[in-house]
């Protein structure tokens, strides 16, 4: 997933060399630039760890709010490690799962925003603006 | 540096003297050059040896100046640009906008003089395709912090003067050539710059429209006194300059006033 983001945000910094160039023209300073990508970076990943989310739930909500009913492959209960488990899984969503899925997400997403944004920072504006 | 005289021609002597007095009057007026540099070089380091892009070059830009810089491919045009804008730092010199060294100024500082104090056209337009042309003039009123309502006003308006009257939502692609770099003009002028570098920027049009984007510029340059400072291949836009400076790898090798006055 940190690749992902990583590989994402930094193919977006290549492919808009000029575009970042062109807002150093302007005016901004190399940091300000580097910022820009950040927030970029950060603000894909929050709509990315929503998106998620939100199918996530819906998929969940949509296919087994009756439970997954595993029947067909399992006609009686299995017996694992001495523990029973019913052929038809109900899913369970807990905050605190919910919690952690955020946190391991914007942690991910800040880390991989960081590369790119430095490489923004570091662009030579006069090259930049000249990238076809 | 080499300087020309056309004394064939006592008319057009005595005009190249006026733009020149002119000029003077203007350092006087303000007490500073819109642009000035002093012996300024820059090197890339290159294999197998360095490239020496501009080499001492000493320049002297009066404040409301319409200066075109020509020579071939490779002369410094480009470089000397990006370092009056401070895009790109000199290996050797110092330049200074408006008597700020800028070439001593950390890249925070330089930053800051370009939003306030220069404005940029390029060869390409190098407008944002997702914005609209109003969106993409207010550009740098908007890094500027200048309230919403008043750079819609001020964009409008501008817009009128240059011939972009209702086309303020059509984006890039959907404008020609001479349209966007209309709007690229009043991206770099709205900002009320002291200075716009342009390079080359009537390149991509043709005659007719490189004609009317410079009668653009030029309205600018009169009305509201903002030094224009152009890189050029285009005759058109040498013979409308009040200056040409000729560029012959990386330093000056002449420099003739409107008229013909060196």
């Amino acid at each position: 997933m940190t690749l992902a983001i990583l590989n994402a945000v930094f193919m977006s910094v290549l492919h808009r060399k000029r575009e970042l160039g062109l807002l150093r023209s302007l005016g901004l300073s190399g940091s300000e630039t580097g910022v820009v990508v950040f927030v970029e970076g950060v603000l894909l990943t929050a709509a990315s760890g929503v998106l998620g989310v939100a199918l996530g739930f819906g998929l969940v909500w949509v296919f087994f709010r009756n439970g997954l009913d595993l029947t067909e492959l399992m006609p009686t209960d299995i017996t694992f490690g001495g523990i029973v488990f019913d052929p038809v899984m109900h899913p369970s969503i807990e905050l605190k799962h919910l919690g952690q899925s955020v946190a391991f997400t914007a942690v991910i997403g800040l880390t991989a925003s960081l590369y790119p944004a430095w490489q923004a920072a570091r662009l030579d504006p006069a090259e930049s603006v000249k990238v076809e | 540096m080499k300087t020309t005289f056309d004394s064939g021609d006592e008319v057009r002597a005595n005009a190249g003297q006026a733009v020149r007095a002119a000029a003077e009057h203007a350092v006087r007026a303000t007490g500073e050059h819109a642009v000035r540099t002093e012996g300024l070089w820059k090197i890339y380091p290159q294999e197998p040896r360095p490239v020496e892009a501009v080499r001492g070059v000493d320049l002297e830009v009066a404040p409301g100046e319409f200066v075109a810089m020509a020579g071939p491919s490779g002369s410094g045009k480009t470089t000397i640009l990006n370092l009056l804008g401070g895009l790109t730092r000199p290996t050797r010199g110092r330049v200074w906008i408006e008597g700020r060294e800028i070439s001593a100024l950390a890249d925070r500082e330089i930053a800051q003089v370009r939003l306030s104090r220069i404005g940029f056209v390029f060869q390409s337009y190098n407008l944002l395709p997702v914005l609209s042309a109003l969106e993409n003039a207010e550009f740098t009123l908007l890094l500027q912090g200048v309230p919403a309502r008043e750079r819609r006003e001020r964009v409008r308006r501008l817009f009128g003067d240059i011939g972009l009257a209702g086309l303020e939502d059509r984006r890039p692609p959907k404008l020609s050539g001479g349209q966007q770099q209309r709007v690229a003009v009043a991206r770099a002028v709205l900002g009320n710059p002291a200075i716009v570098l342009a390079d080359e920027p009537t390149a991509n049009l043709d005659s007719a429209t490189a004609e009317s984007l410079l009668d653009v510029m030029e309205q600018l340059n009169r009305d509201n006194g903002t030094t224009f400072v152009f890189s050029t291949h285009d005759p058109m836009v040498m013979e409308r300059s009040s200056r040409l400076i000729r560029l012959v790898d990386g330093r000056v090798a002449e420099e003739v006033f409107a008229g013909g006055a060196g």
